[in-house]
């Protein structure tokens, strides 16, 4: 379950403090698929950031499961997204120098797990990417890149995921197949997805959306 | 990593050479010398010491002598001058080392009448060839062979001019050498073997010196050599570290470039789950990775490096 309460971001612009995020509050339960959805600038990115523990908000409060994420350090938030957070970024960000393959074995090899060939090859199958498994990211196509990004985040079963405009870099098709990966995914294994986004076609599907604008929560339909 | 591995390839190859070198010299210092002991002196010897000579030659010793004085030296046929350094020498010498001629094994011919064995670079100089005569003063010589290698140290004195080597007792007929005259007169002893050469000096050394006479073992002249090569080498490895450690600045600079491209990966590896110090120690490990590599392929071209000379002076 990931709580959010009161949650607040504020920035120094200068000397004048410039307020990112105000007083979002909100409760996911495990197994729902949420849409965060707003323009450009209404501060959508920065609250993924703190619900997944890669900031600290100015005020307020974040839970992923029972855990203060404001009351831990950087290796304990680090150890905490291992276990149980993955993510899934708009450019993919696959690490060019390793094959697809070894990419989703990276937070299985960071976590020290026992079997973290087999289970990645098991990942790349399920994302329908057995034949290029020993592809470097430069030698697959964006949605290629996203299956596969897509896999790494599946790699320790997180909890949650967070998916950062998962399709903002494919086509329409392509959009859409990877956005059905995510709800089969969520729909079969129960990991909860948290999906950022701007395509209100994509967020419609969503079993819940939360708007934002100017750093403020403006609608909630699972409120 | 080039910069690694050209500063240790050059420390490597320091380091080596010079270890080479004080070998060599701890193997070749006698023949450096051309006998166990060397007593020198820029005046005549007094007739004292002449009788200590002689009476250390009834205790076993053999000795050699080597008069070395400047010379002008005219072939008649080409009219051509040299300044050259004249070296009269005793039947006996070098008690080692092998005097290496051209035509070869010239050497013996040198004692059998006034002849001379010639540095080639005199030769050139005076547009001569043997079988010339060569004038010293008053005497007369013919050149019977040029000088291939000679395994005495060179001197300060070799450098300004060509060796002439004659027969000792022909010194006398070439009137150079007369009162007042600058020459330098060693006398090289061969001990019986297994004789210390610094145990056996040493009772006799202040009798010596007394006379004005520099008495050098072959040890003590090992490790004057050993010692300048040392400080040498000590100060071009000094120099050599300098060069590494400028390089080390350059890897730092590097590294840090390597480091900054791949910041987008580091922030991927803590979206992971990856701490501080796994991801430090990523990359701590590819740097010191390179950093090894490098030092060793600067280790490995030293070597093949040193091969390569090592075999091309040899096939000389």
């Amino acid at each position: 379950m990931l709580i959010a309460r009161e949650v607040t971001k504020e920035y120094m612009s200068g000397e004048q403090k410039l307020a990112v995020l105000r007083d979002v509050t909100f409760t996911i339960p495990q197994g729902a698929f949420v849409a965060i959805v707003g323009p450009s600038g209404s501060g959508k990115t920065t609250l993924l950031g703190l619900l997944a523990g890669l900031d600290t908000p100015t005020h307020g409060t974040v839970l992923l499961d029972d855990a203060d994420l404001g009351k831990l350090n950087e290796n304990e938030r680090a150890r905490l997204r291992g276990e149980k957070v993955g993510f899934v970024f708009q450019t993919f960000q696959l690490i060019p120098t390793l094959t697809a393959l070894e990419n989703v074995q990276v937070p299985l090899e960071l976590r020290g797990t026992s079997g973290a060939t087999e289970r990645a090859r098991d990942l790349i199958d399920r994302v329908g990417l057995t034949g290029r498994s020993h592809h470097f990211p430069t030698q697959l196509s964006g949605g290629e890149q996203q299956r596969v990004a897509i896999a790494r985040a599946f790699a320790n079963s997180p909890r949650i995921l967070f998916a950062d405009e998962p399709t903002g870099n494919l086509d329409n098709a392509t959009g859409h197949r990877i956005f059905e990966l995510l709800r089969s995914l969520n729909s079969d294994g129960g990991s909860t997805i948290v999906l950022v986004t701007h395509d209100a076609s994509l967020a419609s599907q969503a079993s819940r959306m939360i708007r934002l604008l100017d750093g403020a929560v403006v609608e909630d339909t699972g409120a | 990593m080039s910069s690694i591995s050209l500063g240790v390839a050059a420390l490597v190859a320091i380091d080596s050479f010079s270890t080479n070198i004080v070998q060599s010299v701890k193997d070749q210092s006698r023949a450096l010398m051309g006998g166990d002991i060397a007593f020198s002196s820029n005046k005549p010897f007094a007739p004292a010491t002449d009788s200590l000579f002689d009476s250390l030659s009834h205790n076993g010793l053999s000795f050699a002598r080597v008069t070395t004085f400047p010379s002008m030296a005219v072939v008649p046929r080409t009219s051509g001058t040299r300044f050259a350094q004249v070296r009269g020498v005793t039947d006996n010498y070098p008690f080692y080392g092998n005097i290496v001629t051209d035509p070869a094994g010239s050497w013996p011919l040198l004692q059998r009448g006034a002849n001379a064995i010639v540095d080639p670079g005199l030769l050139t100089s005076l547009n001569a060839k043997v079988g010339d005569t060569l004038k010293l003063g008053f005497g007369t010589f013919t050149i019977v062979a040029s000088i291939k290698d000679v395994p005495s140290a060179a001197g300060i004195a070799e450098m300004l001019g060509p060796r002439i080597f004659i027969p000792a007792r022909y010194i006398p007929q070439t009137q150079l050498l007369v009162f007042g005259s600058t020459a330098d007169r060693t006398v090289l002893a061969k001990l019986p073997p297994r004789v210390d050469p610094d145990s056996y000096i040493k009772p006799l050394r202040k009798r010596f010196e007394a006379q004005q006479v520099r008495v050098r073992t072959v040890t003590e002249s090992e490790m004057s050599t050993s010692d300048a090569i040392e400080n040498l080498s000590n100060f071009i490895g000094i120099v050599g570290l300098v060069a590494l450690l400028l390089g080390g600045i350059g890897v730092a600079s590097g590294v840090r470039a390597f480091v900054a491209r791949k910041i987008d990966t580091v922030a991927v590896l803590r979206c992971l789950g990856a701490s501080s110090g796994q991801v430090l120690a990523i990359y701590v490990v590819q740097a010191a990775a390179m950093g090894l590599a490098g030092a060793a392929a600067g280790a490995a071209c030293s070597l093949v490096l040193r091969l390569a000379a090592g075999l091309r002076w040899c096939s000389r």
